[in-house]
């Protein structure tokens, strides 16, 4: 690619990065700085226990998630049990779901009339599904603890043979191994699953949002009451500001983490030997730690099943009626074809944009350190404040108020981008230069390399970022609940809307609806590529 | 060279996918007359087709009317004033006399001053909009509403008696700062628990009044939700904030006579806060006059005698016959003294925010007596201090491997 023209191309994702994410947040810190919003701000009554309980929440959720999540992943690493790949690929599921599907999964397992209380025959739930803050963080750990103990385990299964050989031959306790070789091995990836699950409750939405009913409140959800409750755009601007200054200082912290873990990976890795007792036993285990991450989707499969059978006929047609209209502002059918529409446009753009970042920068590590830097960008922002960014930056424009599909397009795009130019970075790092430089003599045609050379060799690249944009897409709920109005609602909003009224049907439909495209679309991706978790 | 045709197969299709699911509008924009904003239980039950009759009367046809519904209030409001520089709505319906003053604050609405304005009952022009942001189209009293039937009565109730417990997990509430009979109540409170007329600051009493019952009285986000749960049995919600006029749904739809609402019994007089609710026309709407003209029959007597009956409210309209029913199943209002003396546009103008923020902290908090604010201030600088002496050492230990 000739550098003229990787420049060229460089332009669109720049453009865009500066038009819909650069320049409304950079409007929105300017409007934040000011006397009056930071003083109305700090005089908030409620700001003191809403920080206390962001950060104790994300920090609870943080524990439980790594212990379990490390001792889980340890077994799955080195138990050497039977159905490793299947299971492996089970556990990672339920983290791939939509957050709004797993609230209601957990509270269909979990409620008054959960699954659970059905079950176990008893008369009232276990514990209280709202307003409890060890709900908030079950369900956040739920969803955080798949995520630690794939990567935990992908380390443990890392780790030096060569170094358990030597400390063989010096006849090493186990707990010398432990603290000499594996606890110095595993630690950096720990620390980065810790922060990475940090970071996903710490700017948790909609979990807070539904189960806390503003007696629990994170400082998104805050933001979120400022601006479309109270319509006080000083103290989220203020509040914006300091949630990105917060989640500036954690993704810092985990790519310097993760940096540093790149540095440090062997090659000949160390496998146990087990007996076919302990074998069996361990993937018992696994089974019903899988069983378990998996219950809010069995119990949502359940609940619809039960729900869609004992309905009457009219209740059923409801489902594809207009009868939902005055909830959500248009038909159920629009909703999931809005969901479609958005997706696919969405990886369709995501993977065009990033496509385009991977053939603007050169090749060459300080470049490529700059991009990761760079990309991460709209991760620092959580979606609701993006939500705000946008609205008051582009809010009068009547092109955007006519066309909303427009606003909800750019977010979920600028949701996706760190991932899928993140993925398509890599195999385009992967691909050899000298591959390139021999294209390059054979032929004088950009477009003949692109099509004869490069993208056969990235094709299983380009359908994971697309299938994964397209995921993103799907479940994207913070900014989309925020901006979405008249007929442009998505599955994730009517789930939101619906969740408060009494009508379990169609919410529970939707969020199984995006269970199944989800899985559907990790199934894909496992069948073509490893996914990428980290960010 | 197969796998290409497959790539190029797959992008067509994904194209092609994409144009067939694009959703496309119902009506051109170019098409509409009229956009109203409201709330999705104005006129709804057993309901009243407004938009259907409004069409007819304008001579237009409905699908040229948008009729945009919204959980509640705070939301039509909220949506109006994101879209202000490029205003989507003609008309916003139910922005009550506690909300008219955002409205005021964020300049969202024109004044209007309709010909039938002689027809509207003394005062409710007075109560809600002197300025005609907002012309009247009903009003009601915020009072608790229960079902006689799981629930046993209250004698010479008083704000006070809700610090029961047992009374607290039967109580259904709406956010306040979503829901307009929400704000009505927790106005009520105010005005019977007391706040410093000067500086706005609630009381020591009704600090305590929301600590003593943020735990078991539940909350919705909106009037809808709340009523939905209240006739779910499983809910066993038997008493929620809504009108004294509530009962006379069950005693003129079913002739059931077992609900019954309540508001303060305070020196043998009945006191409430008495809401009124108005729609207003949408400053640089782009159906202007329409929206006039929706304005005049909304508060004409072919709308207004639909509000008994399907608003459950009283419509703002003097002359519309009261129906039986009602009479014998509810409190008149005129046998009702306003407590919204007690607390003037003037202090809801200047105070709504810094209630608003109380009620959130107090709704919020975990203890079971009043804060101190040293205490919270110490924690929390303790807090963030353990922080930053358990991140020096590793600070420190980094600088040196540098």
């Amino acid at each position: 690619m000739g550098k003229r023209l990787g420049r060229l191309i460089g332009v669109f994702p720049l453009s865009f990065i500066l038009f819909f994410y650069m320049v409304p947040v950079f409007y929105l810190l300017i409007r934040s700085i000011s006397f009056e919003s930071l003083n109305r701000t700090l005089s908030l009554r409620v700001l003191p226990n809403v920080i206390y309980f962001t950060i104790y929440q994300a920090v609870m959720t943080t524990i439980v998630c790594v212990v379990i999540g490390t001792i889980f992943g340890y077994i799955l690493a080195r138990s050497n049990i039977y159905f490793n790949k299947t299971l492996s690929a089970a556990i990672i599921v339920p983290f791939l779901m939509p957050p709004i599907s797993m609230i209601i999964g957990f509270v269909v397992l979990f409620g008054s009339n959960g699954l659970i209380v059905q079950i176990l025959g008893l008369s009232q739930p276990l514990f209280s599904v709202f307003r409890n803050p060890l709900a908030i963080i079950m369900a956040h750990s739920l969803y955080n603890i798949p995520l630690v103990t794939r990567l935990v385990c992908n380390s443990f299964q890392t780790e030096s043979l060569a170094h358990h050989e030597v400390a063989d031959t010096f006849s090493k306790s186990r707990l010398t191994k432990l603290k000499l070789i594996t606890i110095p091995h595993i630690r950096s990836t720990v620390m980065a699953s810790a922060l990475l699950t940090f970071l996903y409750s710490f700017n948790s939405f909609a979990i807070v949002l539904l189960l806390g009913q503003v007696r629990y409140q994170t400082i998104e959800v805050l933001i979120y009451s400022r601006v479309a409750l109270l319509l006080d755009f000083q103290t989220a601007f203020a509040l914006s500001l300091l949630q990105i200054i917060f989640n500036t200082i954690f993704i810092i912290i985990y790519l310097f983490i993760t940096r540093r873990q790149q540095e440090i990976v062997s090659f000949t890795y160390f496998v146990p030997r087990y007996t076919i007792w302990k074998r069996v036993g361990s993937t018992l285990i696994m089974i019903l730690f899988v069983i378990v991450l998996w219950s809010p989707i069995i119990a949502t499969l359940h609940q619809f099943i039960y729900l869609f059978t004992t309905a009457t006929e009219g209740e059923q047609l409801r489902l594809v009626s207009g009868a939902y209209l005055n909830v959500l502002g248009t038909s159920p059918i629009r909703v999931i074809l809005n969901s479609i529409f958005l997706g696919f446009s969405t990886a369709l753009l995501a993977v065009f944009l990033s496509l385009s970042i991977m053939f603007a920068i050169p090749r060459g590590k300080s470049y490529e350190a700059f991009s990761s830097y760079f990309l991460i960008l709209p991760m620092v922002t959580s979606t609701v404040t993006l939500g705000v960014a946008i609205l008051i930056s582009y809010g009068f424009w009547r092109l955007f108020t006519q066309n909303i599909w427009i606003f909800l397009l750019v977010s979920h795009c600028l949701a996706a981008l760190p991932f899928t130019s993140r993925a398509l970075l890599n195999a385009w790092r992967e691909l050899s230069s000298k591959l390139l430089e021999v294209a390059n003599i054979y032929s004088n045609s950009n477009i003949k390399i692109l099509k004869d050379v490069v993208f056969p060799l990235l094709k299983s690249a380009i359908l994971v970022s697309f299938l994964f944009a397209f995921a993103i897409s799907l479940g994207e709920f913070g900014t989309s609940f925020l901006i979405a109005r008249g007929e442009w609602v998505t599955l994730a909003v009517a789930i939101g809307r619906l969740f408060t009224t009494q009508s379990s049907l169609l919410p529970t439909f939707f969020a199984l609806l995006l269970s199944l495209v989800s899985f559907l679309v990790f199934f894909i991706i496992e069948r073509f590529a490893q996914l990428e978790l980290k960010i | 060279m197969k796998n290409q045709r497959n790539f190029s197969f797959l992008l067509v299709s994904i194209i092609l996918l994409l144009t067939v699911f694009s959703p496309t509008p119902t009506t051109a924009d170019n098409d509409i007359k009229l956009t109203i904003y409201t709330y999705d239980s104005l006129l709804a039950d057993p309901g009243y087709d407004f938009i259907g009759n409004f069409s007819e009367f304008a001579g237009i046809d409905r699908d040229e009317i948008r009729l945009v519904l919204l959980s509640d209030s705070g939301s039509v409001l909220s949506r109006a004033v994101l879209e202000k520089n490029s205003p989507q709505a003609d008309v916003l319906i139910g922005i009550d006399n506690a909300m008219v003053h955002t409205a005021r604050a964020n300049d969202v609405l024109t004044a209007y001053e309709s010909p039938n304005l002689e027809f509207l009952r003394e005062g409710l022009v007075e109560g809600l909009a002197p300025d005609h942001l907002l012309t009247p189209y009903d009003y009601g009293v915020i009072s608790l509403w229960y079902d006689k039937n799981r629930f046993e009565g209250f004698e010479d109730f008083t704000i006070s008696d809700l610090l029961d417990s047992d009374i607290q997990k039967q109580v259904i509430l709406q956010d306040p700062r979503m829901s307009s009979p929400g704000l009505g109540f927790m106005l009520w409170t105010l005005a019977e628990l007391g706040f410093d007329t000067e500086s706005g600051d609630p009381t020591d009493e009704w600090k305590e009044f929301w600590i003593d019952i943020n735990d078991d009285i539940l909350l919705t986000n909106s009037w809808g939700d709340a009523i939905n749960l209240f006739f779910t049995p499983e809910a066993d919600r038997s008493i929620m904030v809504s009108y004294t006029s509530s009962p006379a749904y069950g005693a003129c739809l079913f002739g059931d006579y077992s609900t019954e609402s309540v508001i303060s019994s305070v020196s043998d007089e009945m006191k409430g806060w008495f809401q009124i609710e108005g729609l207003g026309l949408v400053k640089d709407a782009p159906n202007q006059n329409m929206g006039k003209k929706f304005i005049d029959w909304f508060v004409s007597e072919e709308l207004q005698s639909q509000i008994y009956q399907n608003q459950w409210m009283y419509p703002a309209r003097d002359n519309i016959e009261i129906p039986a029913c009602y009479s014998d199943s509810t409190l008149s209002p005129d046998e009702i003294e306003a407590y919204n003396p007690m607390i003037t546009p003037n202090h809801i103008e200047n105070h709504l925010n810094l209630w608003l923020d109380e009620w959130e902290f107090y709704w919020t908090y975990d203890g079971d007596d009043l804060p101190n604010t040293d205490q919270i201030i110490s924690a929390h600088v303790s807090f963030i201090g353990l922080i930053i002496l358990a991140l020096i050492p590793k600070i420190y230990k980094k600088r040196k491997s540098w």
